[in-house]
């Protein structure tokens, strides 16, 4: 969907239109499924999030401006929604993060390797992203899946945008750090982490 | 460049916000670097899994018809009511009922030219009403008459005022005629320097610099 498409079918919606407002649905709910997902790593709980979202944007589309991406205004609705999850899911189970768990088994049930070296890099990629904090994992989701800018992240996380930088600052050097041993060949490897290369 | 250095402009080298020198003393080093080779090959390969690997678990296939029904039982903030627009709603209905109750129960300023006589549409008007209104514009009437009466009385006194201020001025110059006229004798002149009478004359006459200046006639008098 062009973003004029995107506009004029927002307005349809605006007007009370089901039928724009179930193309919105259509073109948004994979999207802001796999962000939810990633956050939550709950199946059923991340949809039933995603119908919280779409019902709150019904509820809600006249509040819309058009000065920021429809999805950016998606996107924030859903990650305060996440947010307010993982609270109770902590108030109800200590300081255990049981999404990691579930997540794991999820993932591993889902995926389907293209090779076997392929499959064990992508699962600890993943791995490392999961170790992120929650706003570190939704600025490298919402930077590299949604392509959204640190003004946009800004928006949704409700954070400033300098902040935005230092989350995927650190978020990548934490990433760098949690692959290292990982993505070179054992010589390399002991080599690597020995420093005794370059420099 | 070293390889701390190289690692710290990462992320500015993937943002794309390395200037075009540093970024070319960047390349150069990768390129005989095998460690930050790796390094940008790592952080490559996470940037490329994190935005294109949609591997994971799927939506129902009934999630939009369960959303869907979910939504007939909503009406979208557009459509709904909001209490301020009621209010302004029945404001406006109340307003207009009102204009509409004044038209029918006031009467006309003006007889209207009517083919039929308007004792055949008697108006709807409320005998308490009626004898509110007679009571009123009574009261007005009464309050235009006060005022009448308080308007003449103080033309009158005014009238009277002047009268009185033109009598005591015409007294007072037939006074100044009357002692101007009247004779000292001369053992009392010779015995006063001045006219004893002149207080008098003075106290009734216009002031001196009314009268023309005594040299300017003396100089008349001589020239003449």
């Amino acid at each position: 969907m062009s973003a004029e498409q995107l506009r004029l079918t927002v307005a349809r919606a605006r007007r009370g239109s089901p039928e724009a407002f179930r193309e919105l649905v259509d073109a948004f709910k994979d999207r802001l499924f796999a962000f939810v997902w990633r956050i939550l790593r709950d199946h059923h709980e991340a949809e039933d999030i995603c119908q919280a979202v779409f019902v709150r944007a019904y509820e809600r589309l006249a509040e819309y401006r058009d000065q920021y991406a429809f999805s950016t205004w998606l996107f924030t609705i859903a990650y305060r929604m996440c947010l307010n999850s993982l609270r109770k899911r902590r108030a109800y189970a200590g300081d255990l993060d049981l999404g990691q768990f579930d997540g794991g088994a999820d993932e591993a049930a889902e995926t389907v390797a293209n090779s076997e070296e392929a499959r064990r890099l992508r699962a600890l990629i993943w791995k490392a992203v999961d170790q992120l904090s929650t706003a570190q994992k939704s600025a490298v989701l919402l930077f590299y899946r949604e392509g959204k800018s640190c003004q946009e992240i800004a928006e949704v996380l409700g954070i400033p945008a300098v902040t935005v930088k230092s989350h995927l600052h650190r978020a990548r050097a934490r990433l760098r750090e949690c692959l290292k041993a990982e993505l070179v060949d054992d010589r390399l490897a002991c080599d690597y982490l020995s420093g005794s290369w370059g420099a | 460049m070293k390889c701390n250095e190289f690692e710290r402009l990462i992320d500015a080298y993937l943002d794309g916000e390395l200037s075009s020198s540093l970024r070319l003393e960047f390349d150069a080093h990768r390129l005989h670097c095998r460690r930050c080779q790796l390094l940008m090959v790592m952080m490559e390969t996470v940037e490329t899994v994190v935005a294109s690997d949609t591997r994971g678990p799927r939506l129902s296939e009934d999630f939009t018809q369960r959303l869907l029904g979910e939504l007939k039982q909503r009406r979208p903030a557009s459509m709904r009511l909001r209490p301020t627009r009621v209010a302004i709603a029945a404001a406006a209905m109340l307003q207009a009922a009102a204009v509409l109750y004044l038209a029918v129960t006031l009467p006309p300023s003006a007889p209207t030219p009517s083919p039929a006589p308007r004792a055949e549409a008697p108006p709807i008007v409320l005998s308490a009403e009626r004898a509110a209104s007679d009571e009123v514009r009574d009261r007005f009437a009464e309050a235009d008459a006060r005022f009448a009466r308080r308007e003449a009385l103080y033309d009158e006194i005014v009238r009277r005022v002047e009268a009185a201020r033109a009598n005591l001025a015409s007294d007072l110059s037939q006074l100044a005629r009357y002692a101007s006229a009247f004779s000292v004798p001369e053992d009392i002149a010779r015995a006063s320097a001045t006219n004893p009478l002149s207080w008098l004359l003075e106290a009734l006459i216009p002031p001196a610099e009314s009268v023309e200046p005594e040299p300017s006639r003396t100089a008349d008098q001589q020239a003449l």
